[in-house]
């Protein structure tokens, strides 16, 4: 076997992709920060923040520079090492779930470029590994623990009671989560991320009878993961002072606001993945594009404008929706969503057994 | 490169960190903090399985006991037992202190059997896929674990997946049903 | 030793290891949660065994019994977790030198 030089391995093409998706990530969520002040500006007749810069567009920084240079506290009878571990397990979890989301297929590279990476195809993604949809929520599963010990750490009963809500509402939700994931995963046969997108390009799994269930319970249960209107209970302003983000200031708390939105974005991808096709073209561009070296970035640009639709409908439903009480959050999980899930497992096993 | 084994390397560090968590799990008064160290040995767990080869079995564990099972212990740990416990160290109680040191005598001493009598060649093979070590490997397109293990449990043991799934069951039911206050006696 | 295998005997010495110290956590502590977590450190030191030899004789079912296994333990911490709340309610205490009577 030829002896690979440095720039040729594997793992060094995976480093550039995990410092790339990381910058495009963080540069990400601080933009849509501004862009929901501006969205919810507009929904409520207003500009939103056009001071800082055209348009707003330094407004990420100056909020980045005002976190930063903000006085870090830590209150007197915390658990010093939870109180400072909580936001690190956040954000980190919220990076972690990027690993397996794939932006383009398995491409093969003209024989200069295979020169350049040491083998004769390239794929868009962090790493491949065969179960990439369990690995999604395993990572997701672990993002309960930076909310358990952020309200439990600050000595605040205040902070306790609302993490101990969230937490409760988190992993309530997380099960008709995986379960509507299932009819899809039962559809293609496959755990790989990149063999569910390729099976959809026939046509997407929301047309499919039990896609179209499980979309809808899928995307209830994405607003009640990320803690976000109409079930923000555990973090609205006037309910229960922050709730479990009560004691963190200047740099900790924004972790928690990055992990947040980092958050809704990688479920506005994961969205478009499971159902509405990933970076499968609509079928009368597919023959125009097949042969060019620009192909597959038309479908990295369709993938992207798919995600940003539900990016758009987080902040839309955020600004347009009352609150749900505790017990009727609850309610709705358990008492509708699972059993809508378990109905739609059903159906999609008839689904696979009748085509 | 010759010098370093990096699964080897690998393998200790996942080794060190399991066995530094589970000394923190025993020995930390806190039992916040214990569940804590608890839950870093069962990530360091994953990831061994991940190295031995079982992927599908790493992602799991995380999702299961990691996801579910350790956020149940923090729940009710922070509702019920958030003292500090007092415990003597080991040298205070003779009778516990003999017992331990008689558990760690027996399995150092089975280990030492296992080691002078077996066939120390014996090596786990990391890198052979499934689809080379399996016979059935053909007939069912296997690429990685998650293929194989449905395959075994979904035509060899569909019984036992069926009786585990009520045993589930019974242990959701059983635990509403002993945690639940009883209303008529107390109030 | 090949760069790819691991020897049966890091991973035998690292179980039996886990194994002793999920015993002495049983037999040393007073708090019933940490007792509790201790037999789970046990019960998943004996799934790392099972692992092992699924690999090395390329044999399936150690990877199976896994899963049983893990089902299992998941079904029993979930029930001593619902003891301990009762007990905690009948006896106002988690300590297990502190229950010596009956009632």
């Amino acid at each position: 076997m030829p002896e690979l030089a440095w720039y040729q391995t594997e793992v060094f093409w995976t480093l550039i992709k995990i410092a790339l998706i990381f910058f495009i990530l963080i540069t990400g969520a601080a933009y849509y920060t501004l862009m929901e002040r501006k969205w919810a500006g507009y929904f409520q007749d207003r500009y939103g923040p056009n001071r800082a810069g055209f348009w707003g567009i330094f407004q990420p920084l100056a909020d980045g520079v005002k976190f930063l240079t903000k006085q870090e506290t830590i209150p007197k009878n915390v658990d010093v090492v939870l109180f400072l571990i909580a936001p690190i397990i956040s954000v980190t979890t919220a990076v972690m779930l990027w690993a397996v989301i794939p932006f383009t297929p398995e491409i093969a590279v003209s024989p200069e470029t295979s020169e350049l990476l040491g083998k004769d195809t390239f794929i868009l993604q962090v790493t491949n590994v065969n179960s990439g949809i369990l690995y999604i929520f395993a990572i997701s599963s672990l993002a309960v623990y930076g909310i358990m010990l952020a309200g439990w750490s600050s000595n605040n009963k205040y902070s306790l009671m609302g993490s101990v809500r969230s937490t409760a509402q988190m992993i309530s939700y997380e099960l008709s989560l995986g379960m509507s994931v299932i009819s899809v995963i039962i559809m293609t046969g496959h755990l790989d991320m990149v063999k569910i997108i390729e099976a959809q390009s026939a046509g997407w799994f929301l047309f499919t009878i039990p896609g179209f269930l499980a979309f809808w319970i899928f995307l209830i249960a994405i607003f009640a993961e990320t803690n976000r209107l109409p079930f923000d209970l555990a973090e609205a302003e006037s309910e229960l002072v922050v709730g479990f983000h009560t004691e963190y200031g200047a740099f900790k708390f924004a972790l928690f606001f990055i992990a947040e939105y980092m958050n809704m974005i990688t479920l506005s991808f994961l969205i478009a993945i499971l159902f509405l096709g990933g970076w499968n073209v609509p079928g009368f561009i597919a023959p125009l594009v097949s042969g060019a070296w620009w192909g597959p970035l038309v479908g990295v640009g369709f993938f992207v404008l798919k995600a940003l639709f539900f990016v758009f409908f987080f902040v839309w439903v955020r600004w347009s929706l009352p609150r749900f009480r505790y017990d009727q959050l609850m309610n709705l999980g358990w008492k509708y969503l699972l059993p809508g899930s378990l109905i739609q497992i059903f159906v999609a096993g008839l689904y696979a057994y009748w085509r | 490169m010759e010098l370093i084994n990096i699964r080897h390397l690998l393998f200790f560090l996942f080794s060190f960190l399991m066995i530094g968590s589970s000394v923190g799990v025993i020995l930390h008064k806190n039992p916040v903090k214990a569940a804590m160290f608890l839950v870093v040995f069962f990530v360091g767990l994953a990831a061994t399985y991940a190295l031995l080869g079982a992927e599908v079995l790493a992602t799991i564990q995380i999702l299961v006991y990691v996801g579910a099972i350790m956020v149940l212990f923090l729940f009710v740990i922070m509702l019920i037992a958030v003292r500090d416990e007092n415990f003597d160290p080991l040298g205070n109680n003779i009778g516990r202190f003999l017992t331990m040191l008689f558990v760690g005598l027996t399995f150092a001493g089975a280990l030492l059997v296992y080691q002078s009598s077996s066939n120390i060649q014996d090596e786990i093979p990391v890198t052979d896929k499934y689809s080379k070590m399996l016979d059935y490997a053909k007939d069912y397109r296997i690429e990685g674990n998650a293929e194989v293990l449905s395959v075994e449990l979904f035509q060899n043991y569909v019984l036992p997946f069926e009786v585990a799934s009520v045993i589930l069951l019974v242990a959701v039911i059983g635990s509403i049903i002993i945690a639940k206050r009883n209303r008529r006696y107390q109030e | 030793m090949n760069a790819d295998t691991i020897p049966i005997n890091y991973v035998l010495t690292l179980v039996f290891v886990l194994f002793s110290i999920g015993i002495a956590g049983v037999l040393s502590r007073k708090n019933v949660i940490v007792i509790i977590m201790s037999v789970e450190m046990m019960l998943n030191s004996v799934n790392l065994l099972f692992i092992a030899f699924a690999r090395l004789w390329g044999n399936q079912n150690g990877e199976i019994m896994v899963i049983f296994v893990m089902a299992v333990a998941a079904a029993e911490a979930a029930i001593g977790l619902a003891l301990v709340i009762a007990m905690h309610r009948n006896f106002q205490t988690i300590d297990m030198t502190e229950i010596k009577e009956l009632s």
